[in-house]
């Protein structure tokens, strides 16, 4: 069993060997290899400019409309931000009980 | 190239040097493709994912720790790609079994004779999610951990994958002898 594994091992190695012969192929010159890390790096860059001002953009608009209900109405903003709370409480309370009860 | 050279131009990246950065794709870009022609059977596939692999690498050098080896941090990305383009044919099927095949490289066209051409087309013919584990065990020698972190599966479902690929191979080998004899 363990000399027809070798044999086996052998036979792959050397299809395989064959298989991917790429003869007298090169790489890629460095020229075009760095205009490629140049573009790949600026695309990065647009990339993160990017969600970072969409991530400032929502940030600003949840910030104004907060600040707006509270300015309008501090009675039912402090309302609620305490059911919010008491809600995302009782959220975290349920989930915990549920998995408590498939554990046990 | 030294290793000591090597880790030098692995620094000089990430640390900002788009040159070195270049020169170490280019150092690697070969054996990456030849990898992915041995797993692929498919010159022009192994091609384009030889290219997205460098990409990728170039997206995520500050991610490289260095607790592998630079070879294998890409293989592991290549593999990874490879598996994607794998899930996306079978989610999308675009492509049909036959059209796939007709891309592959035939075995016969590498000039491979008797028992090794036989065991290539046996290989070949194997689901591409069985072959792939059985070539990064036993061409490779990378380790069942390994494999199973890159083909996000349990290192289980990849020792029986190997298992069985290696049983069908041996199989198909036996019954060749059988018939020859």
């Amino acid at each position: 069993m363990g000399k027809e594994n070798e044999r086996l091992e052998q036979l792959l190695r050397e299809g395989l060997d064959r298989v991917s012969d790429l003869g007298d192929e090169q790489p890629p010159d460095l020229g075009n290899l760095q205009m490629l890390v140049a573009t790949v790096q600026a695309e990065q860059r647009q990339r993160l400019r990017a969600d970072l001002l969409k991530f400032w953009g929502v940030a600003a608009v949840l910030l104004t409309a907060l600040l707006f209900g509270f300015m309008r109405s501090p009675t039912a903003f402090l309302f609620f931000q305490g059911a919010a709370g008491l809600l995302s409480l009782v959220g975290v309370g349920l989930w915990y009980a549920s998995r408590k009860q498939v554990t046990e | 190239m030294t290793s000591t050279d090597h880790a030098a131009l692995i620094a000089k990246a990430q640390g900002g040097d788009s040159v070195a950065l270049a020169r170490l794709l280019q150092i690697h870009y070969l054996p990456v493709k030849k990898y992915l022609v041995t797993v692929t059977f498919d010159r022009s596939l192994a091609e384009d994912l030889t290219q997205e692999t460098m990409i990728r690498a170039i997206q995520r050098l500050r991610q490289f720790g260095g607790r592998s080896q630079f070879s294998t941090w890409l293989i592991a990305i290549a593999t990874n790609l490879y598996m994607d383009w794998l899930r996306k044919q079978k989610r999308e099927r675009r492509l049909t079994e036959d059209a796939i095949q007709s891309r592959l490289l035939e075995p016969a066209e590498a000039g491979p004779e008797g028992e090794v051409r036989d065991l290539l087309e046996r290989l070949h013919e194997l689901p591409r999610e069985v072959a792939l584990p059985l070539v990064l065990k036993h061409y490779y020698g990378y380790t069942y951990e390994e494999i199973a972190e890159w083909m996000a599966i349990p290192v289980g479902t990849v020792k029986s994958r190997i298992f069985n690929g290696i049983r069908a191979l041996r199989t198909a080998k036996g019954g060749d002898h059988g018939q020859g004899e």
